[in-house]
């Protein structure tokens, strides 16, 4: 069904042409699940854009139902594209919010040649396979997250198509919600017999998947099939070793390669790697400071819609990496609002220490959706945070800057302009500006929503390096690693 | 995919379309206003060029006569004309003069004149629908009218009873005088038909009774039929027809000696005018319609986001070409219809309401501009409009060429350069052209000129704010920011900053077209009437020296100055046989520095000039006549058979020659005349008689060039004057010591005999031989200020000029352009050599034949204005007052709607850029969204977040300026470069030049941006609240 061989993508750009993919192959058989892993800017998204058809290889060959994705004028590819059912990370992108739910699934019967009422059956009975059909009247505006990728899922397999491409289709869900999203694509899978691609961040994605690939470097890396992980060699003979093995092995970048009995015997012959930050070699956890920073005493929120948050509270200590963690909906970011003074409380209080001086007043927030000045650099946007504060930026605090961007895996980006960065770029850039003030307290909204597993991991330990050098940092996430290492957790229901 | 199944995806488009109008009817709302305003100006400027070119027509109608207001076809047949031939005719000639243009048709037989007994002389009319024309002051109406008797009434000048006028008739003559009756109607017998004033008028009140009257069946008569034209009613279109009427009814009719008469050059004129004028508006119509298109394109990008969502989406479920291009087609089709209606809906209103203003009737006016092409630029104006759209909304995003983005302005704004370029090379189309059709190319100048702005605006404001970001200090981090940040999302800003230097541009345009079109009618007046007044002959040919004011010319007023002119046409050689005609102008070169007219493109400065011309007038020469002298005798010897006479300048400066009477053998006579004594003799002139000159030049005429020529051999002896009382015979006067050797002649030869006379010895052949002084001031060319093309004929630095008088030569000292007063080829000559110059050529052709008058003060120049009125006497004299040529061209309907459309143009242009600020700044508030959280989380207040927005639109402003500062020069330039017609719409005379008030441009630039910065901070208000709640959600 999908065919990719040897496949390589090149994206045009101002100042340089960046090659997405090199040299990647991939087979997907009618009814196999594939769920692709893989860092930011590994790939992912553009063999995403080759399965759809909406990016063309710029060398090698991909065939999608036996047709070569290349000879396909635009007409014959929207043809493919009725075959699939698409999924993409913002639900909000899937659905017209000028149509009701059933609507906007009987729009996706309508385009793939449907008449109007045979559409509107289809949509009912689909979205009632769904247990949604209580939503069916019901614009996309007034529906939760969960909800609305669940719709948008619905619309895309209404068609029944023979496979379906989800680009991080939980990428905003709780594991509730995206437990159920899977779900629903296995059920259909296997009654229809369909193919499912799967990009995704998730790591819970793997129960569903025939075969999880990582994507590196624009080249599958890894298989893991029933629990067993395998490298990817392809047709060239490229394989990537794995860093931890890497560095265990003192393999640097020269290595001597040799055939013994059946196996591929490795030697270093170089330099060793240099040290990195990896999760071996973080701190141990303590506890901070005896008096609080702030104290929160049976709040209550009202989240809207009838909903009330609370009441919660909560000792937030210097020195803590604290953890506001809940499913989809449960009021995290409401929260942390809260804590800034942007909310109301229903009941309860927020007192903040009276010796919490030095930062102006003005605590450092990391949103979840971070905003730039899209034409300076990286470098720029982050020292904004003090500037704007009017806190001195001299050499000592240069040096900081540069050794936390190295950290954050930002060290070759600090001169680019803001508008080129990737998502994930954008968070953990987003997260050095917070983390460079002054301030005792930081605020950080998701900030690994969306980050590959290992950056996640060097984004968890900045933070809580950061709250070991005398800051409270209080995170929303529901990123089982960011939670694992926090000092101290703050769980809403 | 099925036909079936591309109908349902087809449909379901077409549904999502309809249901994102029906969720979202505010969405169109801006880009239809711009579609909307845009239909409004076509609609309206429709109204103005058809309203205006009536006005404009009539206005040139009414200044007629009366007589010259109507069409008339008069009739004189050699033989009488029965009743039934008189009917067809009559029947023909109201046929052809139906219509509303005519304010009927009446017809009319005259007679010629009579004489009664007592010898008064009276005149036979017979006029039909007589009650109509004149009013009964005594008597009755005549009643009956039969081939024997017919009654008559008879016109008399007034209604007072000491004028009624007594006339016996002869009983014969079968006319009964029944009553007397005043005329009312200008055109009773007008036209042709007037009678002597020492007339008396008798009317019979039928025109086939009174032509069939049998006692005056053998009178010579005339018929008339006279049409009023309806100068209230006229239209330009009607113009075409009406001149059609009046070429085709001679033919129509076929009779000899049947004539039409009508104001067909005044016709002709104001529907070129008029026409000119609509296809010049061309100009304007398309500045106005590209920046509403500019406009369109700005509102199209605020729906582009939004629809290329939607339109992604569809894609992405498999949505065929064919339905998103439905899709696409369905949502810029909203707008257009939507603009379209409310643009018909306000435009025709406000065109009836123009039309209405201006005294034409608004449902006429609105039928017109239905049957023109005004509905179908409007179905093309939205077709256009629904094509920007819709490219606007897909537009691709930009291609890279060698690491640089290359957008489709950039090659449209190179294209645009290029076709300007081509246009510009082509030159201006003429007045003509302009009358005869509309000039693509000159519509097309604004629409490639925005191009090229756009382009231009959309490369130079993001590297200038880049530029200008550098240049601020780290310390005012938040204003950097703005700066650089101002096209981080280029489309939307760029789209403002375009729309912002198109209507910078459009709005210099508008302000310095309509500056240069008011500065040439100051200089069209002024170049008609380079002083104050200019008085002329007029058609009576009557020099305004013989007949001005007791006092002179500078006693009309206080503070008046006047100088005469002679103006003379000549023909310059140019080479071989071909020449090109010139006016020789003879002025004051004193008074160069009253010129009004006078421009510093033409040349040198006046004073300069004037100390160029200005050299010693020649001496007086000739004898001085005794101021007692009545006449002259002249002894001659051998000069019998000859014709002899003498020059003589007047007192008052004249030069004229008068005959010589033949007494005797020997003995001439010649009779003085007023202003003569006291004067100078110049010279003589001896040729051959009247009659032997006659009879020469017809044989010379009829091939035979046998006749011999006149051989002349005598001498002028003696001159003697006579005082009033004697009797002027020769030898009895008192003797005229003439300096008979300062006499020359270019024909023949001289020799003169120390105090005694003059011998000649001459060959004359139907010409003559004239005998005058030559004054060594004379003698070398006449020092000239002449053009171009004239100074290129110059040989040896001297330009010949051939008049039918003789020939005159003249040396170039300096070469201008134009000259006010004078035509396109002239020499202006020192009237002080010039006059006596031309006079020796043929003495009286260097007679002043115009008066300019200078006056100090608008209160003298008034004075003076209101002293020429009161003069009966100057009635005879064209008075041509330069403010009053200035009122009439700036009055002028087609000048005024013109400047009136370019001033509602720019405001138009400048609130619908403020609109766009407003509506880009709030876009741009939601787009930044995330930055301005990000910044209000770190600590900005809100009110420097309201800064920090309104500087970065006001930063696309301020440097989008220059751009269109610099883009209106240029196509002013353009446009008054190519479109050389004047505001009202005729060729520019002299040519247009640039004006742009800069204290104005520079208040208006101040003003613009005062609103636009209102605009901008207008538009960032909303930052003043950004929900604490939603800080967190970021650009969600």
């Amino acid at each position: 069904m999908i065919d990719l061989d040897d496949v390589f993508v090149l994206h045009a750009g101002v100042d340089h042409d960046v090659a997405a993919l090199r040299g990647l192959s991939l087979r997907v058989s009618a009814g196999e699940r594939v769920v692709i892993w893989g860092p930011s800017g590994s790939g992912k998204s553009t063999v995403v854009g080759v399965v759809t058809a909406h990016a063309r290889p710029s060398a090698g060959r991909a065939r999608l139902f036996g047709t070569d994705v290349g000879q396909l004028d635009d007409r014959a590819a929207r043809a493919m594209r009725r075959r699939m059912g698409i999924v993409s990370q913002g639900s909000a992108n899937d659905l017209l919010p000028e149509l009701s739910v059933v609507g906007n699934v009987a729009l996706q019967a309508r385009v793939g040649g449907a008449g109007r009422r045979v559409a509107l059956r289809r949509a009912h009975a689909q979205i009632a396979e769904f247990g949604l059909q209580h939503l069916a009247a019901r614009a996309p505006r007034s529906l939760s997250g969960g909800e609305l990728q669940r719709i948008a899922l619905a619309a895309a397999l209404v068609n029944l198509p023979d496979l379906i491409v989800a680009d991080e289709p939980t990428g905003e869900l709780d594991v509730a919600n995206a437990g159920l999203v899977y779900d629903q694509l296995a059920r259909y899978c296997d009654e229809r017999g369909a193919a499912l691609l799967l990009v995704s961040h998730d790591h819970a994605a793997e129960r569903i998947a025939h075969r999880v690939l990582t994507i590196n470097d624009g080249r599958l890396s890894h298989e893991r099939i029933d629990g067993a992980d395998a490298l990817v060699v392809d047709r060239r003979g490229w394989v990537r070793l794995p860093e931890d093995a890497r560095r265990a092995a003192g393999v640097g970048e020269r290595v001597a390669a040799s055939a013994v009995a059946g196996r591929i015997r490795l030697e270093p012959t170089g330099a060793p790697p240099p040290d990195g930050a990896d999760a071996q070699s973080l701190p141990v956890a303590h506890p901070g400071s005896s008096a609080p920073l702030v104290v929160l005493r049976d709040v209550s929120l009202d989240l809207g819609a009838g909903s009330v948050l609370g009441p919660v509270s909560a000792e937030l200590h210097v020195g803590r990496l604290v953890a506001v963690i809940g499913r989809s909906g449960s009021g995290k970011t409401s929260l942390l609002t809260a804590l800034l003074g942007g909310r109301p409380l229903l009941s309860g209080s927020i007192d903040r220490s009276r010796t919490d001086v030095g930062s102006n007043g003005v605590d450092s927030v990391c949103p979840q959706a971070p905003g730039f000045a899209e034409t300076i650099t990286v470098r720029e946007n982050v020292d904004l945070g003090r500037v704007m504060r009017g806190q001195v930026c001299d050499d000592l605090y240069s040096a900081r800057r540069d050794a936390l961007l190295r950290d954050l895996g930002l060290a070759g980006l600090a001169d680019r302009p803001a508008a080129t960065l990737s998502g994930g770029e954008r968070q953990r850039v987003a997260v050095a500006r917070a983390l460079l003030t002054d301030s005792r307290m930081v605020i950080v909204d998701e900030p690994t929503s969306q980050l590959d597993r290992t950056t996640a991991q060097r984004v968890a330990v900045v933070l809580r390096d950061a709250a070991r050098s005398g800051r409270c940092v209080v995170c929303a996430t529901h990123d089982p690693q960011l939670v694992e290492l926090a000092d101290q957790q703050v769980v809403l229901h | 995919m099925t036909t079936a199944a591309a109908l349902h995806g087809l449909s379901a488009a077409g549904s999502c379309a309809l249901a994102r109008l029906r969720a979202h009817p505010g969405r169109v709302v801006l880009a239809a206003i711009g579609v909307g305003v845009s239909v409004v100006s076509i609609v309206v400027i429709a109204f103005a060029a058809t309203v205006a070119g009536d006005v404009a027509l009539r206005r040139d109608l009414v200044q007629l006569d009366p007589a010259e207001r109507a069409v008339i076809v008069a009739f004189a047949p050699e033989d009488g004309l029965d009743e039934e031939d008189l009917g067809a005719i009559d029947a023909a000639v109201r046929g052809n003069l139906a219509g509303d243009s005519f304010a009927g048709v009446r017809a009319l037989v005259e007679f010629r004149a009579l004489s009664n007994k007592q010898g008064d002389v009276f005149r036979v009319a017979g006029v039909g629908d007589l009650a109509a024309a004149v009013d009964l002051v005594g008597g009755r109406w005549p009643a009956r009218c039969t081939p024997q008797r017919c009654e008559v009434v008879v016109v008399r000048s007034s209604a007072a009873a000491d004028v009624a006028v007594e006339l016996d008739l002869d009983p014969t003559l079968g006319l009964d005088i029944v009553g007397q009756v005043v005329a009312t109607d200008p055109l009773l017998l007008g036209g042709g038909f007037a009678p002597e004033s020492n007339e008396v008028v008798v009317l019979a009140g039928t025109v086939d009774g009174a032509s069939g009257l049998q006692p005056l069946q053998y009178i010579r008569r005339s018929f008339g039929w006279i049409a009023p034209i309806r100068t209230d009613r006229l239209r330009v279109s009607d113009v075409s027809g009406l001149l059609r009427t009046m070429a085709a009814l001679p033919g129509s009719i076929d009779r000899v000696g049947l004539e039409v008469r009508g104001p067909a050059d005044a016709l002709a004129s104001g529907q070129i005018r008029a026409r000119t004028a609509g296809n010049r508006l061309a100009v304007p119509a398309a500045t106005s319609l590209t920046l509403f298109a500019a406009f369109v394109v700005f509102a199209g990008l605020g729906l582009r986001p939004d629809h290329r969502r939607a339109l992604l989406l569809l894609g992405r479920r498999g949505a065929a070409p064919s339905a998103l291009g439905l899709f696409t087609v369905l949502e810029a089709g909203w707008v257009v219809v939507v603009g379209g209606v409310l643009g018909l809906a306000a435009g025709v209103p406000a065109g009836f309401w123009l039309a209405q203003r201006a005294g034409s009737n608004g449902g006429d006016a609105f039928a017109r501009v239905v049957d023109s092409s005004t509905l179908g630029n409007v179905a093309l104006f939205l077709f256009a409009a629904l094509i920007v759209l819709i490219a606007v909304m897909r537009a691709a995003d930009p291609i890279v060429v060698r690491r640089r983005r290359v957008r489709g302005l950039d090659i449209a704004g190179v294209a645009a350069a290029a076709m300007i370029a081509v246009l510009v090379d082509r030159g201006a189309p003429s007045a003509a052209a302009l009358a005869a059709r509309p000039d693509t190319g000159v519509a097309a100048i604004p629409v490639l000129a925005a191009v090229v702005c756009a382009a231009v605006a959309c490369r130079v404001v993001p590297a200038a704010l880049r530029g200008s970001a550098a240049l601020v200090p780290p310390s005012r981090p938040l204003l950097k920011m703005s700066l650089a940040n101002s096209t981080a999302r280029p489309l939307r800003p760029l789209a403002t900053a375009s729309l912002v230097a198109l209507t910078v541009m459009f709005g210099v345009f508008g302000l310095g077209y309509r500056s240069t079109l008011a500065l040439g009618a100051r200089d069209q007046s002024a170049f008609a009437v380079p002083y104050d007044f200019r008085i002329t002959g007029g058609a009576a040919l009557v020099r305004p020296s013989a007949v001005a004011p007791e006092a002179g010319w500078n006693s009309l007023a206080p503070g008046l100055s006047s100088t005469p002119v002679l103006r003379r046409g000549t023909v310059v050689r140019v080479a071989g046989f071909s020449g090109s005609t010139a006016e020789v102008v003879g002025l004051d070169p004193t008074t160069l520095a009253s010129l009004h007219g006078w421009r510093a493109d033409f040349g040198a400065a006046p004073d300069t000039l004037a100390a160029q011309l200005d050299m010693a007038a020649p001496k007086p020469f000739g004898t001085t006549l005794p101021a007692e002298a009545i006449a002259l005798t002249i002894a001659t010897s051998g000069l019998d058979g000859t014709a002899v006479s003498v020059v003589v300048q007047q007192t008052t400066g004249r030069w004229h020659e008068l005959p010589a009477i033949y007494r005797r053998s020997g003995d001439w006579v010649v009779e003085l005349e007023a202003n003569d004594a006291g004067g100078r003799l110049i010279g003589f002139r001896v040729g051959q008689d009247i009659e032997a000159a006659s009879r020469t030049e017809h044989h010379i005429g009829e091939g035979d060039t046998s006749v011999g020529a006149l051989l002349v051999t005598g001498s002028i002896d003696s001159i003697s004057w006579h005082r009033a009382g004697s009797e002027p015979v020769a030898g009895a006067g008192d003797p005229l010591a003439v300096a008979w050797s300062e006499l020359r002649t270019t024909r023949g030869e001289l020799s003169v005999d120390g105090a005694a006379g003059v011998s000649l010895n001459v060959s004359i052949q139907g010409r003559s031989s004239l005998l005058v002084p030559q004054p060594a001031e004379l003698a070398d060319p006449l020092p000239a200020i002449v053009d171009p093309v004239t100074a290129g004929t110059a040989r040896n630095g001297v330009v010949t000029l051939d008049s039918a008088d003789g020939r005159l030569r003249i040396r170039p000292v300096a070469v201008v352009e134009r000259f006010p007063g004078a035509a396109a080829r002239f020499a202006i000559v020192d009237i002080d050599l010039l006059q006596p110059a031309f006079d020796l050529v043929q003495p009286g052709f260097g007679t002043a034949n115009e008066v300019w008058i200078a006056a100090d003060g608008a209160g003298a120049e008034q004075a003076a204005a209101a002293a020429l009125a009161a003069d009966p006497q100057l009635g005879v004299l064209e008075i041509d007052r330069r403010t009053d040529r200035l009122r009439d061209l700036e009055d002028d309907p087609l000048a005024r709607s013109t400047l009136a459309i370019l001033v509602g143009s720019a405001l138009a242009a400048a609130v619908l850029a403020g609109l766009a600020l407003i509506v880009g700044a709030l876009a741009d508030a939601t787009d930044e969204r995330a930055l301005h959280r990000t910044l209000a989380l770190e600590g900005v207040s809100p009110r420097r977040l309201v800064g920090f927005q309104t500087v970065k639109t006001m930063g696309l402003v301020l440097m989008a300026i220059p751009v269109g500062l610099v883009g209106g020069a240029a196509i002013l330039r353009l446009v008054t470069r190519t479109v050389a017609v004047t505001a009202g719409a005729i060729a520019a005379e002299p040519a247009l030049r640039l004006s742009l008030p800069m204290t104005v441009a520079g208040g208006m630039l101040l003003v613009f941006i005062a609103t636009a910065a209102c605009g901008a901070c207008l538009g960032a208000l909303p930052l003043r609240r950004v929900p604490a709640t939603d800080l967190l959600r970021g650009g969600e």
